[in-house]
């Protein structure tokens, strides 16, 4: 039954990896971070908080801020996205560092510097860039900002390195690849291969192990309960007790009963509750709360 | 063909939406005097202020009172995620302890980068020393509520008067304090609002106000406790008599005790007479009594005709009551700031802009919520929270 993991899949893995930062951690960095060194530039100046923000010119500035910010932030991301997977904090740290600041913070230094030069240039022809307080004021604080999220975006790489989160996800993957996805079922003389998406439960009456699909069809297995536990996926399959093992999409409830034990109510058309023991109780609780 | 539905938490571990509408009953009382600050009218030297009846009617009917009822649904929602957290098998102490850092940081932000004062660090605060009580049985902790509103809060608001302490300096750049501060606001850039954030925040929140608050918040935060543990938001038709005691008391001792309070802070009762210590006593349960009336009367209406109605337009704003809170600092300023009128709007005016943007934070409120599960600060709040823990566990339903 094991099938072996394609070098497709673990690479697919990594993608997904990435773009799971780039939609989740990353967005919110982004966008976030950037709002913030938005309105922190556009109002930390030394005009009247009143008259400020009565000028349109205000709210032009920070929304220009806003995308510079955000390209600078992506720009730091992805190239410490790439860094991270050609040199490790771990391993080579001082090549780490160099590549590092060389590419996340002088790339993202002079693509402040010319997004700077640009804005002067065309949107605030009224200064001359390099004449006014530009370079001694605003330039250090916006340095200061790209030393930050290089800081952050490499310390949240060299967590992610040292709980060696990738790892565990080709590990997952690795066991997810050995367990069945189909369960050999008998109907007769018939034998049929049950995906196991459909198998909502398993149990056994008067010795004998039973299969039943979430449209209730019964299948004879021929193999006792244990051997058939040990090839479903934990994640998605739980031994409640000796006689039953449920899929997680077939629980619809559960209740606290007498003595710590608990209650549990499958999905229709299953009507049996089935009862889960003190000692296991706290283990199911943590596997249907995941 | 089966429908395959996913697991759902049974109906008891949903929000109470009783506590949601209430909180966001609460948020409009704390914008009707905290709009006073917003607006800089606090500050104005007093010949430039038109205190007029409406000031005192608010002072009495609205000052302090929902604070309390917000104390109240804090202490309330300690007990209910305990014991949520109990249920879940989850160690309750790490969990919430971390929540209420993230929470004190929270705070800290919107202090010094807005509005000096902001409220959300007690709490925090004293969301940890919550923790201290909570094996207490229920009749202990009322007893220990009673404690705290009745004796300790007097006491620690005579000695805060007897003592005097200040430590806000006389004269800040040569310029006397008040002018100064009054000036910052209304014509200072950002950076010296800041500035002054920061000169004000330690004397005026932590050395002036932050004994008499921390204590009277606290024997409200675990009046909050009790009334959860005997499960009044849960199940109020079950606490009729509890309801009417506390609309007769709180109609009338309750806002006796408020126009006490108004009469000391206005300095109309003589407070070097020796008797005084015993009205400020009664004053300061009196005050709590008033608040309950409030927490009755919604209750009734909760329960009435009128539940519906409240439920969809208060619920939504209670239910991201952290996200609304720093939101009307940020709305006020928005508009004051906008408009130009910053320091120049005066107290009718300040009724209706408070309730422009509670309106308007209802709207904000249901439009956010129909979208997604948390409002952005409780959001924010929750992935900081399960920072390095499991993150399916984000999904674990304790809060309330």
């Amino acid at each position: 039954m094991q099938e072996p993991i394609h070098p497709g899949y673990i690479r697919r893995l990594k993608i997904d990896n990435i773009r799971y930062v780039m939609m989740t951690r990353s967005r919110w960095l982004q966008v976030g971070g950037a709002a913030f060194i938005a309105i922190f530039l556009g109002t930390f100046n030394s005009a009247p908080l009143v008259e400020l923000v009565r000028q349109p010119v205000y709210y032009r500035d920070i929304i220009i801020t806003l995308f510079q910010a955000l390209l600078i932030f992506t720009y730091i991301d992805l190239v410490t996205i790439w860094l991270n997977n050609r040199l490790s904090w771990q391993t080579k740290f001082i090549s780490r560092l160099v590549t590092q600041i060389a590419f996340g913070l002088g790339g993202a230094t002079a693509l402040a510097y010319s997004f700077a030069y640009l804005h002067y240039r065309f949107i605030d022809s009224e200064h001359v860039f390099g004449t006014d307080s530009f370079l001694k004021t605003e330039f250090p604080v916006i340095l200061l900002f790209m030393l930050f999220i290089n800081s952050l975006f490499s310390g949240i790489a060299y967590y992610q390195e040292l709980t060696q989160k990738e790892p565990n996800q080709v590990e997952t993957a690795t066991k997810e690849a050995q367990f069945a996805t189909t369960l050999l079922g008998i109907q007769g003389n018939r034998k049929i291969a049950v995906p196991i998406d459909t198998v909502a439960l398993i149990s056994v009456e008067h010795g004998i192990t039973w299969l039943f699909t979430f449209n209730n069809t019964r299948y004879h297995l021929d193999e006792p309960l244990q051997k058939v536990a040990e090839r479903l996926d934990p994640v998605k399959f739980f031994r409640v007790n000796r006689q039953h093992i449920v899929q997680l999409a077939a629980c619809f409830s559960y209740q606290s009963a007498d003595f710590g034990k608990i209650k549990l109510t499958l999905t229709p058309p299953f009507t049996t509750e089935l009862t889960i023991s003190q000692k296991t109780a706290s283990t199911f609780r943590k596997w249907m709360d995941r | 063909m089966i429908t395959m539905t996913p697991f759902r938490s049974i109906p008891a571990h949903e929000r109470i939406q009783l506590m949601d509408a209430l909180r966001g009953f609460a948020l409009f009382g704390i914008l009707t005097v905290n709009i006073w600050s917003f607006s800089r009218y606090e500050w104005l030297p007093p010949e430039q202020r038109t205190d007029t009846w409406l000031t005192d009617l608010l002072m009495i009917l609205v000052d302090t009172k929902f604070m309390t009822i917000f104390s109240l649904l804090f202490g309330a929602g300690f007990s209910i995620q305990q014991q949520r957290a109990s249920a879940k098998g989850v160690n309750f102490v790490p969990y919430y302890s971390k929540r209420m850092l993230i929470l004190f940081l929270i705070g800290c932000l919107h202090a010094y980068l807005f509005w000096f004062g902001d409220i959300i660090r007690s709490y925090a605060l004293l969301g940890i020393a919550l923790l201290a009580i909570r094996s207490l049985s229920t009749k202990a902790t009322l007893r220990l509520a009673l404690v705290f509103i009745c004796f300790l809060t007097p006491l620690v608001f005579i000695l805060n008067e007897m003592i005097g302490i200040r430590t806000n300096p006389e004269q800040v750049d040569g310029i006397p304090l008040q002018t100064f501060i009054y000036t910052t606001f209304i014509q200072g850039s950002y950076p010296q609002i800041l500035r002054t954030n920061w000169i004000i925040d330690p004397w005026h929140n932590f050395i002036q106000d932050m004994p008499i608050s921390l204590v009277a918040m606290f024997g409200r935060m675990v009046l909050g406790v009790w009334l959860a543990r005997i499960g009044f938001f849960r199940n109020p038709a079950a606490h009729k008599p509890l309801i009417r005691k506390w609309l007769w008391w709180g109609g009338t001792a309750g806002v006796a005790g408020s126009v006490g309070f108004w009469a000391i802070h206005k300095g109309l009762l003589p407070m070097d007479e020796p008797y005084m210590l015993g009205v400020i006593f009664i004053v300061a349960s009196c005050l709590v009594l008033h608040s309950l009336c409030y927490v009755a009367l919604f209750v009734k209406l909760y329960t009435g005709l009128l539940g519906v109605g409240l439920l969809r337009f208060l619920a939504p704003v209670g239910r991201m009551g952290l996200t609304n809170y720093i939101s009307q600092t940020l709305l006020a300023f928005a508009i004051f700031y906008g408009a130009g009128t910053v320091g120049k709007v005066m107290p009718v005016a300040m009724l209706g802009w408070t309730f422009a943007i509670f309106t308007l934070q209802i709207l904000l409120s249901r439009w956010w919520l129909s979208r997604h599960e948390f409002g952005p600060v409780e959001w924010i709040w929750r992935r900081l929270a399960y920072a390095g823990a499991d993150t399916s566990r984000l999904h674990s339903p304790i809060e309330n």
